[in-house]
């Protein structure tokens, strides 16, 4: 009975936390003014995205994909062209560029995902470098230069706005369903096999899970979720080349926000975006020119941190303190009792 | 009727002939013996047979099926459950999903592992298992914090939970202490009363011997005797083999 009581509190605590931070998430451009903080605010967003969708092959069956622009770019080159060449609604562009991407994904994993480890990662690195390089060179997509999106004011067709404000809810919805996405996934049986794969392959295997094809599935959804979140990009900035969308820094950034939140899990992206992507943007902003690449230097000294500090990530940090405190709690209750 | 048959399994590494054109067979309901020698290619036979190593040469049948070179989840979910000499729990996970983790996968489609959960039916089966091994008390504690007899144990609730038509077990008492070696042949015993085909590694020979109905002797990867285990222990070559001249 008390037992009961006691989950149910926890519970209800737990969605009234969930709740609180959406309405705040919803009042939060009212709070937060200018175009230049409400700015951060999207990429923090869409960066939460992309970093949820590569925790599902890095986190979750752990092959560590450094060339995620890759996905990003045929998200936000797909949209953009249908709607240029041929006047199709982004908002249908970018389900068609999610699934190119993640048919991209089943082509190159058929042969990457036999990869493992370092070997993955270098393959993924070196796909993205290359790709960044054919876009620069074919003029169907623009070359070096690429596009600008032909501008149309404020438009629901175009899916474009002069206002920050729609693109706000817009990556709001995403991230929030995508973090839905990944907690149903995590609860699944998805979440119990690629934990295994992730663990111990042979013996997930020799369990009779096919961790191939669990692997191929995760860089599939993982393709398709970041190539959405492309569109969205290619329609926010309203201009895209091979030097914004299918640089390195973007798969390397993609990568660094889950391992520093905590990989493998539903809050870890959330907790890295919000960590990393603002204070990234303070540093650049703040030292402009003068430093070029600090920005890189502060990625490294936060991996090296975490990987020495608690290398499940910020999440596991802050699971110790919460237990901390109700341990402290727990125990002077204890003492009142006796 | 043969549940698992081998037939001229050859398997090198470089110029070393791990297994050299062995013949084998366990019938359903039996608990056939696989000793030998260190590095006498025991450990190599069951990588092959379970489709962790490609053989070189022959064939495996699993019920008439020929199963060789199948990739291992595969010969898996046809009904052939192997275990590790060093158990492969996985560490991080409680009891009663490693557990879990072993049902069939045969039918399972991607949509269905990707949203759903295991079943209520699936879970309590699982914690059956878990109880008949003696794990009950651990459920939901993470299997890197049992003892090495408890993830062997464990292996044998996972066994289990994919039905199967053969458990190849790999030494299920090697670095186990007396209590829970009985508990172990206990188990096995039970699970074979009820019809289960095993094909065991045992170093342990009082253990092989009480509970194997025939033996197989594996030297330097040649078959070298086959029979009961009253004929083995009198077969002057296992003698030399073991013991030297």
């Amino acid at each position: 009975m008390l037992n009961k009581r006691v989950r149910f509190n926890k519970q209800g605590s737990t969605l009234a936390l969930y709740l609180g931070l959406l309405i705040l998430l919803l009042f939060l451009p009212r709070i937060i003014q200018g175009p230049y903080y409400r700015h951060i605010l999207v990429f923090t967003l869409m960066y939460v995205v992309l970093a949820q969708a590569w925790n599902l092959t890095g986190g979750y069956v752990g092959q560590i994909a450094l060339g995620n622009a890759v996905f990003f770019a045929l998200g936000a080159y797909t949209s953009t062209l249908l709607v240029m060449r041929a006047n199709v609604t982004p908002w249908i562009g970018m389900w068609v560029g999610g699934v190119v991407a993640a048919l991209v994904a089943l082509a190159l994993g058929s042969v990457v995902l036999k990869l493992k480890g370092h070997y993955f990662a270098m393959a993924t690195l070196a796909i993205g470098e290359i790709m960044r390089l054919w876009f620069s060179n074919w003029k169907f997509v623009g070359g070096a230069q690429g596009f600008s999106v032909p501008l149309r004011g404020s438009s629901w067709y175009y899916m474009q706005w002069t206002s920050k404000i729609p693109y706000y809810y817009i990556i709001l919805m995403m991230a929030v369903l995508v973090t839905y996405l990944v907690h149903r996934l995590d609860r699944s049986k998805y979440g119990s096999y690629a934990k295994a794969v992730n663990q111990d392959e042979i013996a997930a295997r020799s369990r009779g899970i096919s961790a191939f094809r669990l692997k191929q599935a995760s860089f599939a959804l993982t393709a398709f979720i970041t190539a959405l979140v492309g569109t969205f990009y290619a329609q926010y900035v309203l201009y895209i080349s091979p030097q914004s969308v299918l640089i390195m820094s973007l798969s390397i950034l993609v990568a660094i926000i889950p391992i520093v939140g905590g990989v493998g899990t539903v809050w870890g992206p959330v907790l890295g975006a919000v960590f990393v992507f603002p204070l990234t943007e303070f540093l650049r902003a703040q030292l402009g020119g003068q430093a070029l690449g600090l920005n890189y230097i502060f990625f490294g000294l936060a991996v090296i941190f975490v990987v020495m500090v608690e290398p499940l990530g910020l999440v596991a940090l802050i699971n110790k303190i919460g237990q901390a405190i109700r341990g402290g709690r727990g125990g002077a209750h204890a003492g009142t009792e006796h | 009727m043969p549940v698992l048959s081998i037939e001229n399994l050859t398997k090198r590494f470089g110029g070393l002939v791990a297994v050299d054109s062995v013949d084998m067979r366990v019938d359903s309901g039996e608990i056939v013996g696989l000793i030998g020698p260190n590095g006498s290619g025991k450990t190599t036979l069951f990588n092959c047979v379970a489709g962790y190593y490609k053989a070189d040469a022959g064939e495996v049948r699993l019920n008439d099926e020929v199963i060789t070179d199948k990739r291992m989840e595969v010969i898996c979910e046809k009904g052939l459950y192997r275990t590790f000499q060093l158990p492969r729990a996985f560490p991080e996970l409680s009891v009663l999903q490693n557990v879990l983790l072993a049902t069939q996968h045969k039918h399972e489609g991607l949509l269905n592992i990707l949203l759903r959960a295991f079943s209520d039916n699936l879970v309590v089966r699982a914690k059956e298992l878990a109880e008949f091994v003696g794990l009950e008390r651990l459920i939901s504690e993470p299997a890197g914090n049992l003892s090495g007899g408890q993830q062997k144990l464990l292996e044998l609730a996972c066994a289990l939970m994919k039905e199967p038509q053969i458990i190849l077990l790999d030494e299920p008492t090697g670095g186990v202490n007396p209590t829970l070696i009985n508990d172990i042949k206990a188990r096995v015993r039970e699970m074979n009363a009820d019809g289960m085909a095993f094909f065991i590694i045992e170093h342990n020979m009082q253990v092989i011997m009480d509970m194997a109905q025939r033996i197989y002797v594996l030297d330097h990867g040649t078959l070298i005797a086959k029979g009961t285990p009253e004929e083995v222990r009198n077969n002057e070559q296992v003698l030399e083999a073991y013991f030297g001249k």
